[in-house]
């Protein structure tokens, strides 16, 4: 039996859906959706959350973020991570061995703690990130077809 | 109802689905990870499907998804 995908979300994947962004929003909604139907697991940290409430509250726009973070909350198979004290060694530790902010590093840890497969960002932050790959929606979803072509 | 059960190394944590059923799931839960124990609560509140997130953002931020990211993250940098 093939053991479904876990992926790691970024903030970033959100907001591209949320502006819709021309380039960005249809492969980020193409990634939900594979989640949404149980194709893929999503995986997500609670300060993503925070961010996208705070860009809509930075703008005023309190009633939407709390529907931005509540949408997010209601999409089928994503966890959505906590941070806990136990989580604070592989945070420093992913924060100085990667050479990342202490925001990108906690959201990082805590796709590799739930065993993430890939993090998928439009960030050029994690470009040079080596304890998990690092890609686009669009890159992730050709790498997943090119997997299918060989399998057929 | 309490369940005791030996877990080898490798093995999942399968639940019966009579218990699942008892406890009104399928739905969305919490699994709350501690040292000795894992707490699965129900979730309170069933939310909207995420077709909806599309465009909610339009018209409000001057900058793309991945400025916008940048500059908040960019108060945590020292």
């Amino acid at each position: 039996m093939e053991t479904v995908k876990r992926v790691g979300l970024d903030t970033n994947i959100f907001m591209a859906v949320f502006l819709d962004e021309k380039e960005r929003a249809d492969p980020s909604l193409r990634i939900l959706s594979l989640i949404s139907d149980g194709a893929l697991e999503g995986v997500i940290c609670s300060v993503l959350l925070i961010e996208i409430a705070t860009l809509f509250y930075q703008e005023k726009e309190k009633q939407k973020g709390i529907n931005a973070v509540e949408l997010i909350r209601g999409i089928p198979n994503i966890t959505i991570v906590d941070i806990t004290s136990d989580m604070v060694l592989s945070i420093a530790d992913t924060k100085v061995a990667e050479k990342l902010s202490i925001a990108d590093a906690t959201i990082l840890s805590s796709t590799l703690e739930l065993g993430a497969d890939v993090f998928l960002t439009y960030g050029s932050d994690f470009a040079k990130v080596k304890k998990i790959r690092c890609m686009k929606p669009e890159d992730y979803l050709k790498s997943l077809s090119d997997q299918i072509a060989e399998n057929a | 109802m309490r369940l005791e059960k030996v877990l080898k190394e490798g093995s999942s944590l399968e639940l019966p689905k009579e218990l699942l059923k008892k406890a009104r799931l399928p739905g969305r839960v919490n699994i709350i990870i501690k040292e000795n124990e894992i707490i699965i609560k129900k979730a309170l509140k069933e939310i909207a499907p995420f077709e909806k997130m599309a465009g909610l953002g339009k018209g409000i931020f001057n900058e793309d998804s991945v400025t916008l990211q940048r500059r908040l993250r960019e108060e945590w940098k020292p």
